[in-house]
Formats: structure tokens, sequence, C-alpha cells
């Protein structure tokens, strides 16, 4: 029994001390937290979106910090110092559920991969620090420049700290609803001087609320030039003209309607077939026998940003002279 | 319980006597387990208190003295024997001597003295240098590992020559040099001493690693057959007074003394074969076209266009022509088993008067790698003289040299090798012309270095009054260091070139000792003051030459014909005064304080001298009343506790750091100005790292010394580390190095031994186990930050992060979760309607079925840089060892294990073999199938093949946008692997010729033994071996494989 009370003892005191040296230690090593540098910034501090698209961006540096960070917006107030509750409230907002790929083949189907949720106007990614402006924001009851428009605060938080950005500016820019670009044409020439067509017009226009968009040609007469003799086109060719479907041609062949959804194009960083970047194109095609004998293939292409919702038409104008359809 | 076995044989005559009788003792000494005659064992009157004699070369002695003496046999490492002649009426006596087994008994180091391991305040572990030898290795530090609790031996490279990495409880700094996989850890390893003399083993890095060096540590200089014991000095009670050096720990090496009247000669040879260990995996011929064909039809954009990119390509198609009709084992071509061979011959002798050694070395090792080895020459010869008591003298001397072959390599990868290895087997063996310039220069070129180390000590011990004695130790190292490499032109674009590297470093140490022992009752007090003066300079000179007229003729040189001169340049001095004291109370309390303090050379202007402190005390509970009836029963034969507290100093940085540097800024007006260097901001404030540490220990021997055990807890407080820190950018200074960086070390050492068998059976067997548990923290990062990463400026592949609370260094990986099934499972981003991508460039890669699922940390969808984590841990947690040592009669079996638990390291070797899919038309113009192109077997992974598929490992085969989306980029958690190994390090099986076998031949002793090396390591780890990682937990997919070899050995005493 004696002997087991000196085992007991011993054993007992040095796991004592062994205790008391591990919870000492535990005293002198710093607890392992979240990192959180002071140097972190946003490289801007006054955002500029242009209302009616979605906006974007992201400015912040977290300088080493630990990630994930937490970022919220705080204070959302007019310059004035009132209040801003358009920004605040949750607007019914379109989002993807699944990728755009370009290859949908029906507008219920492009259609299945979006839904509507309820998301505040004015957002900051939760871990990322990107800025958001969604495209339902309008001039109608949005402030825009040159009002001094927004203010607005940022809290970034992670558990080893919290840090707010005060002041931040926020000056939305009146929409853009539409945009044209210069079309890019390939042996295309005059009707009379058989020369490369300098002057032409490319006119946007809404016609109506629905979702479709309208293609036609006029000549200098603004008499409308026949889409049949853009006889370079196959039934491939006018399928795919836009990612649109159920083309629709006018009696008098003068135009095209398809029924497409809105902004065009779908996916700005996306290249399909139907755009190059930001810029969706279509491209009408034709040929003719020209002088000697040689078929001349001609394909005349249409670049152009829609960000509203509406029935739009496309309309390109000759004023001096039309595209020379005939064999020579 | 006696301890040791007295055996009377009764031959002889004997004058019965009375009272104080002159008489003659005579007999033989013998090993009470080999039965072997003991030489050198010496033999002292107890009633003088005087060495009468020792035993000779057959083990016999013969001693004068009166009849009512006792004898007292002494050995190191053995029990004394007490004989009483008392009584007795032979004089013939036959003595058996059995090996020290209780622990107390054996006497270690401490500070700058040797005492008994009862009065031990420190933490210091011996080893016997038999324990070393019957094992051919070209470093020792390999027979170390799994050794001694707390000392972390990593042979993480097997370049014959170089060093392990050796870290003694933990890490002792954050110092690392190098960025991304070249990511070394600065090596702390401890100050070993050789018979007096400091070998600093992190020598060739003071100027930064991967620099000019010859890469030859010094220890590998050091001929494991002439080691008689090794002492490792843990704590900073043991290392406080060996001052700024001792930070990292202290290993004593002494190396054999001549003990026999009769002079000795022993021969020792090891012929041993080097196996490579097992190589990777690789399709070969067929089954590696096959293989190519198939992925291009499956991932080419159409069938058509594959056909078509088939048919282009010659090596896949035309299976016929020889050229490409192969199917060669490239790893067998550069990686081969070699013979080496060892001799070592030793001649000793002498008395306790007058004593001398000479040992001669010579081993030669040829890597398994093809151009590469080690060769070691060796001299070293020590003698004793003793004219009186109060006299003593030692003095040694060694020449070494040192000669590594490296190939194409440097001291730590063979780049040129291992990735020639990893050719396309389709391609022919080597010819010129056809391999890449990397393996030629591997293969036919030059790389040679060569290492010469002159050492001189001489010891001088004098008596100036009774228990006051004065020591004075001067030694002095010289050695060089020298590389020649050599390119043939063919392996460096047509110009052959020369390079040359020159290193002389003289180092010279002196110490002075005072000393007083007191003994007054029961209270004995030891005390003792010293100085150290220290002395070390270093010049290197460079030399380069190229463009020769061909390869066989190098030259001319000559001043103007080549680039070159001194590189560098250095003068190092300190100065350290000490003083220990030390008091015990009848051998059971002990308590000790020692205080040193130092001036260095490298030490700010700004800061005062350095102070090391120590505290330790002991406490024997063995001899307390209270242990009486336990000690008696022989269930407790010893227990003590023992704690210490000290502080080690240890200037960091260079001079440039603390002062800046004047550097040559080109010409101005025709002449050669000299300008600031403002790279680096100088920081007059630089302090010394403080290392300040605390252990405690519990000791016991049990059960008859059957079981003993060391169980100790310590902690280590590292403070002032240097680390190099970004100015902001509107300095003029680019980076200043900061001292503000700290971590602590903790943890739990344990040794158990458990001997079963009764003292003096034929059998006996001895097995130890010990390990050490470790953790780390890092404490303080500069600029009072908690995070701070590094950066891999040269392959922006791993970074390092430093968390503070958390294990010093953290791998920065992507969290790998699995791979998409399908493409349906890759997440969409709601705004945008994208699929989660990846910018590599200017190209967008959309991530897909097969595709791995890195976790998008900042919720952006886009992978990259900042969706990186920091996990894992690079050091291991726990390490340690097992050792067992059986002998029966004459046969004796050694067994070795290590073991380490829970490390994270990078498996880079199997990201570049999965990767090995990315190419399979061989076309990728550096390379032409001639690096890389080796292809991994993949019928033991679970990989990707087909939508819908749940794998492990993402598809391999989709060659168009493996370049681009990376899918087994090294730097994520998918190859971070648990590095858990227990490797059998080796075992001996040896028998000694029994003596009436050899006499006719006169030869004293003859063994011979069988060792295998390196034998095997159990773990679950995916690549080759799991030790053969950086130090920072890299598997280099270019390393230097262990080498596997089994040993004939023979050794002969004549």
């Amino acid at each position: 029994m004696k002997k087991f009370n000196i085992y007991l003892r011993s054993s007992l005191l040095f796991s004592t001390a062994l205790c008391c040296l591990q919870s000492c230690v535990k005293d002198f090593v710093p607890s392992e937290k979240a990192a959180f540098s002071l140097d972190m910034a946003f490289s801007q501090t006054e955002f500029r979106p242009v209302l009616g698209r979605n906006y974007n961006q992201n400015f912040f540096n977290d300088d080493q910090s630990t990630r994930p960070l937490n970022f919220r917006i705080l204070n959302v107030r007019a310059f004035d110092g009132s209040e801003a509750p358009e920004l605040l409230k949750p607007f019914p907002v379109e989002v993807w559920k699944k990728p755009y790929t370009g290859l949908e083949t029906s507008l219920e189907e492009i259609n299945a991969k979006r839904e509507i949720v309820n998301r505040p106007l004015w957002e900051i990614g939760l871990h990322s620090g990107s800025f958001t402006m969604w495209n339902v924001a309008s001039s109608d009851f949005v402030r825009v420049e040159p009002d001094s428009c927004y203010l607005f605060d940022v809290e970034v938080s992670n558990s080893g700290g919290k840090r707010y950005f005060k002041d931040f500016k926020l000056k939305p820019q009146k929409e853009i609803p539409a945009s044209a670009y210069f079309n890019e044409s390939e042996n295309v020439v005059g009707d009379s001087t058989r020369q490369p067509i300098l002057d032409q017009q490319f006119w946007l226009n809404r016609t109506g609320d629905g979702s479709s968009i309208t293609f036609k040609f006029l000549d200098s007469k603004l008499k409308p030039i026949k889409l049949s003799k853009f006889n370079g086109m196959t039934a491939e060719d006018w399928k795919y003209l836009v990612h649109g479907f159920n083309p629709k041609f006018a009696a008098d062949s003068s135009s095209v309607t398809y029924d497409v959804v809105y902004p065009m194009p779908l996916v700005p960083t996306l290249n399909t077939r139907f755009n190059e970047g930001e810029k969706a194109f279509s491209t009408f095609k034709y040929n003719r026998v020209a002088f000697g004998g040689a078929r001349i293939s001609s394909t005349y292409k249409l670049l152009y940003t829609i960000y509203q919702k509406g029935d739009w038409e496309i309309i390109v104008y000759f004023p001096t002279q039309a595209p020379l359809f005939d064999n020579d | 319980m006696k301890r040791y076995i007295i055996l009377i044989s009764c031959v002889l005559t004997s004058v019965m006597s009375h009272g104080q009788t002159k008489v003659t003792v005579k007999g033989m000494v013998l090993d009470a387990v080999t039965n072997r005659p003991m030489v050198g064992v010496s033999v002292r009157s107890a009633k003088t208190d005087k060495v009468l004699s020792a035993s000779g070369s057959t083990g016999a002695y013969s001693v004068s003295t009166t009849s009512n003496d006792d004898l007292i046999f002494s050995f190191t490492g053995y029990t004394a024997s007490r004989i009483s002649l008392t009584g007795r009426n032979s004089f013939v006596i036959n003595v058996k001597m059995s090996t020290a087994q209780n622990m107390l008994e054996e006497t270690v180091v401490q500070g700058f003295s040797r005492r008994s391991r009862q009065t031990l305040t420190g933490s210091s572990v011996s080893i016997s240098g038999k324990d070393l030898q019957d094992n051919p290795v070209a470093n020792i530090t390999e027979l170390l590992q799994g050794k001694v609790a707390g000392l972390n031996v990593q042979m993480n490279n097997g370049t014959p020559g170089t060093r392990g990495t050796v870290l003694l409880r933990g890490l002792s700094n954050l110092g690392t040099v190098g960025s991304g996989v070249d990511t070394y850890l600065i090596p702390t390893s401890p100050l070993y001493i050789i018979d007096g003399v400091r070998v600093d083993d992190n020598t060739n890095f003071e100027y930064g690693y991967g620099g000019a060096g010859t890469g030859i540590s010094p220890l590998s200089l050091i001929p494991p057959e002439d080691i008689e014991e090794v002492q490792i000095l843990k704590d900073a009670a043991s290392t406080s007074l060996y001052g700024t050096r001792g930070s990292y720990g202290v290993i004593l090496i002494r190396t054999k003394r001549g003990r026999s009247e009769v002079p000795r000669i022993q021969y020792t040879t090891n012929q041993f074969l080097s196996i490579p260990p097992n190589l990777r995996n690789v399709l070969g011929g067929k089954d590696e076209r096959l293989s190519r064909i198939n992925q291009v039809y499956n991932y080419a954009d159409s069938y058509w266009q594959g056909r078509d990119d088939i048919n282009k390509h010659q090596v896949l198609t035309d299976s016929l022509n020889p050229y490409f009709n192969n199917s060669t084992n490239w790893q067998g071509v550069f990686y081969k088993p070699t013979y080496n061979q060892s001799h070592n011959i030793s001649a000793s002798g002498g008395d306790d008067k007058f004593s001398y050694k000479v040992n001669g070395n010579y081993y030669k090792e040829n890597g398994i790698v093809q151009n590469t080895g080690f060769n070691r020459y060796t001299l070293d010869m020590n003698t004793q003289y003793t004219p009186n008591e109060r006299l003593r003298l030692f003095a040694s001397m060694s020449g070494k040299i040192g000669e590594q072959q490296l190939g194409g390599g440097t001291s730590v990868s063979q780049g040129g090798v291992a990735s020639a290895a990893t050719a396309s087997s389709l391609l022919p063996s080597p010819s010129q012309g056809f391999v890449t310039s990397d393996l030629i220069a591997a293969l036919n070129g030059r790389n040679d270095n060569k290492s010469t180390n002159l050492i001189g000590m001489v010891e001088l011990e004098f008596d100036i009054l009774k228990n006051f004695r004065a020591k004075n130790t001067f030694s002095y190292n010289y050695s060089t260091d020298r590389t020649d490499t050599y390119k043939p032109a063919i392996a460096n674009n047509n110009r052959s070139s020369f390079y040359n590297y020159d290193s002389q470093t003289n180092s010279l140490n002196n110490m002075f000792f005072l000393s007083y022992l007191k003994e007054i009752g029961k209270h004995t007090f030891n005390t003792y003051v010293f100085n150290e003066l220290d002395m070390k300079d270093n010049l290197r000179k460079e030399y380069l030459k190229d463009g020769f007229a061909n390869d066989q003729l190098e030259g001319p040189f000559g001043l103007s014909a080549a680039k070159g001169g001194v590189t560098g340049v250095s003068d190092y001095r300190s100065a350290g005064f000490g003083a220990s004291f030390s008091y015990n109370y009848n051998l059971k309390y002990v308590v000790d304080l020692t205080y040193r303090i130092d001036k260095t050379s490298t030490t700010g202007a700004e800061k005062p001298w350095i102070k090391n402190p120590s505290v330790a005390v002991r406490w024997n509970m063995e001899r307390e009343g209270f242990m009486k009836n336990l000690k008696d029963a022989g269930y407790v034969n010893s227990l003590a506790l023992r704690g210490s507290w000290g502080r080690n100093i240890t200037p960091t940085g260079t001079v440039f750091d603390a002062f800046g540097k004047y550097i040559y800024t080109g010409y101005f007006n025709n002449n050669p100005t000299i300008g600031f260097d403002w790279k680096n901001m100088p920081n007059a404030d630089l302090k010394p790292a403080t290392t300040t540490s605390m252990s405690f220990a519990l000791e016991g021997d049990f059960f008859d010394n059957k079981f003993n055990t060391i169980q100790e807890v310590y902690y280590k407080q590292v403070e002032n580390e240097l680390m190099q820190i970004d100015m902001a950018d509107h300095n003029a200074f680019g980076k200043q190095q900061s001292n503000d960086l700290a971590h602590v070390t903790y943890g739990y050492e344990f040794t158990l031994a458990y001997r079963p068998f009764d003292r003096g059976s034929d059998w006996n067997w001895r097995i130890e186990l010990n390990g050490a548990i470790n953790k780390e923290a890092l404490t303080e990062l500069p600029n009072s930050r908690r995070l701070h990463i590094a950066y891999d400026e040269a392959y922006n592949t791993y970074h390092q992060a430093y968390i503070l609370g958390r294990n010093p260094f953290s791998h920065v990986l992507y969290d790998y979760r699995g791979v998409f099934s399908t493409d349906g499972d890759v997440p969409v981003n709601p705004s945008s309607g994208e699929r989660m991508k990846m910018i590599n460039g200017n190209t967008v890669y959309y991530f897909q079925g097969g595709d791995p699922n890195w976790t998008d940390v900042n919720g952006d969808y886009i992978i990259d840089e900042k969706d990186m984590v920091y996990v894992g841990n690079s050091q291991p947690r726990v390490t340690g060892g097992i050792n067992s040592f059986l002998s029966y009669k004459n046969w004796s079996l050694n067994m070795m294990f290590s073991y380490v638990r829970g490390r994270d390291i990078i498996n880079e070797v199997l990201a570049t073999q999965l990767n090995s899919y990315f190419d399979p038309f061989m076309t990728d113009k550096d390379r032409n199938g001639r690096q890389n192109a080796a292809l991994l077997p993949l019928d033991r992974y679970d990989f990707w093949l087909r939508e819908g598929d749940v794998a492990t490992y993402p598809n391999p085969f989709d060659y168009q946008r493996q370049g681009g989306m990376k899918p087994f980029r090294p730097n994520q958690t998918l190859f971070m692997e648990d590095g858990s190994y227990l490797k059998f390090n080796s075992a001996t099986l040896r028998f000694s010729f029994p003596r009436e076998w050899i006499k006719r031949y006169k030869l004293h002793g003859l063994n011979t033994y069988l060792t295998a090396n390196n034998i095997y390591t159990f773990t679950s780890y995916k690549g080759v071996n799991p030790e053969g990682v950086s130090s920072m937990g890299y598997d280099r997919s270019d390393g230097y494989p262990n080498r596997r070899s089994f040993t004939l050995g023979i050794s002969a005493q004549f």
C-alpha cells in the first residue's frame, strides 16, 4: 500500500506540474484570431454607376487580412442627410440560377434559368466587397447626377476586428437604354457609285413595352429594302441572327422580328455566337456576280447593346445610296 | 541486490598473512555479457585512493597492495566493482564487469563539467559510440535519428556528404532563405564540439542558402568508427555556458582514447551496396503510345481534328521507326545501385601516465545518381600525458578531407537528372545531341567539391592548490572549401564554362578555467570561472571563365581572361566570461547557478554585453527516508525531479543589417564611385535573438533497474528573431531587417527503457521508446500584425503564411473540395449568369465537370489568389524512435526505428506526375518529351473520367484546358498530405568470434556483422518518401532520393 502511495504521490506531483506548465503556456501564447489589417482600403470612394444595367465592381484591397471578410453597407442617406429608402428597399431583380451558355433554344429555356428575387438596389458582396447596382434601378426614383445624390458607410469585419469606412459617395448616372456602334461591313458597295458606302445611319427605336427586336433596312427614299435581297442568308443564318426565337418576316419582306430577352447581350462577360463582349451583333450576308463573272460575298454586321427591355427596332438607313445587290 | 558477479577461481599459492602484508593480486577483467577481456580497466586502491594499474591487452592485471585493502575496478560506461581482499587467501581474482544499466551511474556533461547523472540538473543524453558503428554513413547525424527524445533528425536529402535537418526541441529560429519551393529553414543545427573543438555545421549557410559553398557538412568528415561517445545537451541549464552559440543545443563528440598498455591495432572495413529506393511507376512503350492516342481522340475538339493532330505527330504514329519504338526505363539510366567501401584503422595504446591513439579512415560512397558521390580521408591522433596527479596534458590533431561530386545538381537537388528521368519512354536511351543540356552537364560535367579541415587542440590542466584547478584549452581550426565545376560546350550553348569557388576559414578558440571543489561534511561546493575568446575569419573567392577552345582543354586562365575576385570577407570576434556555482547536499539536493556574459562583433554598438543566466535544481527523492522501503525492496532504484531555467542569446543578422552597406556604384567622371546600398535600411537597434527556456523532468529507475524512464516537459521562448519587412514605397530604402518576430515552443519528451532479462543471463535485451511532442506558436510579428504572407517571388506558387498564435509556418493553398461531377454542379454567379471561372492571363476558363472544386472564399465566383487558405504545419508535431538491442552469447541484433507523427507535406511529385498528360503530342518546344513526359499509370488513382463520376482527382486528360486551368497545381489542399511515418532505420546482426577460435591467428578480437540501412518506411503518404521533403515540407520533384544500403562489415583487433 505504501509503495502505491509513493507512486501515486510522485505521479500526482508530476502530472500537476505538467498541467501547470501546459496552462501557463496557454497564457503565454496569444490565441489565434483572424488578422485584420488597419491598412485595408478601397481604392475608390466615389461610385458612379450608370442606371438601368447591372453594375459590379470591386475596389477593395484587404492588405493581408484573414479572409473571408464580411462587408455591410450602412447609413445609406441622401447627400443632405435625409433618408434614402429607395436604395434600401428590396426590389424584384432577375438573377441567374443556371449558367447562360448562348446555346439555349427557346425563350422558356432562358427564362427557366433565371428567377426573380428581392434585393436592395445598392449592395455590397458579403465576402468579396464588390459593389452592385441592380439594373432595375431607374432614374424615376433614384437620384442621379447632377444631384449630389447619396452618401453611405461600409463596415468591414472579421472575427479579428471591425472597421468603418465613412461617407462614400454614390452618384448614379442617368440610364443609357441602348447604344449602337459603327457597323462592320465587307464588300458592301453603293448602287450608284459602286464604291464602299460611307454614308449610313443606324437607328435604335423603342416602339413598345414588349420584348422583341426588329431589323429593317431603308434606302435613300426611306423605302424598305427587302430582306430577301440578302441572298447569302441561309435558314440557319436567320435563326442565329440574334439570340431570339420565332423570326417573323413582314409580308413584304421589309422587316424581321424576333422574340428575345433583354438585356442584349444577356451575359456581356461571356462570348457566344451572338456577341463580342458587351456588344451584341447581327450579320446579314448577300452575294452577287460582279464584273467579269466573279461572285463576291458581302456581309453587313450590326453591333449594338440594348439594356432596357422593350420592342426595339433596329433600322439601318442609307441616306445617299443603297447597297448594290444586283449582278453585273 | 548485488549488481555484479564476482567469480573467484582458486588456482594458486597464498601466503596466509595478517595485517598489512604486501600481496600481489592478479587476474582477468572480463565483460560480463560478451565474456571478452576488457582492456584499460583501471584498478584503484580504496585505501590510498590511488590508481594502481589498468588491465592490459589480454584483460590481465596485476597489482601490488596490502592484504586488507579493497580494489575498485572502474571503466567508463560500466558499473564499478569493489572487491575486498580482507580475509582472502587466494589473490587470483577474475572480475566481470557489467555495463552501467543504471542511468544514474553514467557520467554526463552539463555546461563544461562532467558529472554523474545523479547530480545532473540540466537535460543531457549520452549515446555510446558503439551504437553509432556497424553502419557506414557519410554523415553521423543519420545515426542519431530516433536515438534521443527531442532531437529531430530528418534525412531530407540523400546527397552523400550533405546534412540532414537537425532540430533540437522544435524550431529554434524562424529564419528562412529562398522563396517558394526553394525556401529552406536557415539551419539551426546544434553546436557540435568534437574533443573540445567547435565545429559549426551551419557554416556554409552564413551568406545565404543557394549561394556559393560546397554543401559538405563538416560532420561528414568525422569517421563514426572513431567516436567513443556523443552527448546531447538539450536545455538552457546545460548550454547557457556555451553562450551565444549554444542556443540551438550542444552536441559533444568524444573520440576514442588509447587505453591499453600493449599497443592495439584495430581494423574495420565495411563493404556496402547502395541501392536506389523504389522509384516512380511510369507507363512504358506501347502502353504510353496508346494512352496518348486515346487521350487525343477523347479530348480533341472533334474526332477528325484529333485524327488530324495524331497524324501530324510522328512520335505517335510511326511505331515502326526505331527512334520512337522504345520502352526506355529512364530512371534506370540515372539511378543505379553502387558498390562502396570504407576502411578504418586505428592504433592506440598507453597507460594512465601516457596514452595515444591514431586513427585513419577512408570512406568512399558512389551516389545512386550517376556522377555523384562522397569520399572521406581522415587522420586523427590524440595523446594524453599525465606525469603526476597534478598535471594533465591532452593534445589532439586531425586532418580531414571530404570530396563530393554533385554531377549537374546542387547539394539539395538534382534538377537535370530528375527532369531527364521523366522523359518519355518512347525515346531511345541517351546519346549526345538528343538529351537535354541539363543532362549532359549532369553526366559529363564536373561539379567537384572539396573540404579540408585541419584541427589542432591542446588542453593543459594543473592543480594549483588542493581542490583548486586551472585548465586551459586552445584549439585552432583551418578549413578550406573548394568547388570546381565544368560544363562541356554541348551542355552550355556551345560555350564551355569553368567555375571555381574557394573559401578559407580560420578559427581560433581559447578557454581558460579556474575551478574549486570543496566538501564540508555532506555539503559539496563546486565552482568555476572561465573566459573564452573566439576568432574566426573567412575569405571567399570566385572565378568564372568560359569559351574554351574545346572540351579537353580547360584554359588558358589568367587575371584578364576571366571574371572573378573576392566575393566575401568576414572577420568575427567574441569574448565571453562566465561563472558556475554548484552545490549539493549529500547528493540529495543539487542547485546549479551559471552566468555568462558575451560580446561579439556582430552585435550593434548600441547593445551592451549579452547576458546568459541559468538556474537549475534537482531533488534525488530515492535518498529520502520515505523511499527507503521501496528502495530496499528494489522497486525503486532512483527517482528524481529536476527543473531548470535559462537564457541563451544569439546575435542575428549580419553587420550590414545593423550598419548598412556601401557598394560600388559605377563610374563617375572616370572614377569608380562608392555609394550607399539603398536596398536595405540599416537597423541600428538590431537586437540579438533571445531564447529563454524552462524544463521540468522526472527521472527514475525501477524494479532493479529493469525499467528506466525520463519524462520531461519544456517551454522555450525565442524573441527578437529576424524578419525582413518591406518599407513603404515613399522611403528611399526598400527593405529593413526587423527584430519583431517571436515564437514559443513547448512540449513533452519521454524515454522509456526496459530490460527484461536478469543481469548475468546469456540473454540481454534492452528496448527503448522515446519521443517528443512538440507544439509551436508564433507570438509576435512585425508592425503588430496578426498575419504575414511571404510571397513566393520566384515561382508564385508556394507562399508562406505566418499567423499569430498558430504554428509558425502555414501553407497557403487553394482549398480543394473534390471534383465537379457534372457541369451542373458548378456554382453560377447569379448576377452575371456565368459559371465559376478562373482567369489566366487574358483567357477565361469556366469550370466544368471534371474540374477541381476549389472553395471560393470571398464569394466572387472567380478563383484567384484571394481564395487561398492558410492551412497545415510543415513541421513535425511528434518525433521519436524505438531502439532494440538483443544479444545472446556471441550474437547480437540491433534494430533502430524512428517515427514522425503529424506533419503536413506538399506532394509536389504527385502533382507533377498527374499533370504528365498535359501534352500528348510532346510538342512543348523546350522539352520535346525529354522532360515531364513520363506518364503516370492511373489505375491506382480514382480520377474523373466522364460526366457524373464522383472522384478524388480531377480529370487528367483534358489537355486542351490543362495548361490554363492547372487542375494539378501543387499549391492546393489536394496535395497536402499527412507525412507521418515509421521508418525501420537499420538492423545489424553481429557475431563476435569466441576467443578460442581466433587465438591461433594472433587476433585479439574479431567481429563480423551484416547491416541493412533505410530498410522500409511505413507510411500512408502517397509520394515516394515522406522524409525526403524539404524543411518547409515540400516534396520536391527534383530531390535526391535516400539510398538503401546493405553492409558486410568486419572488425579485427590485433
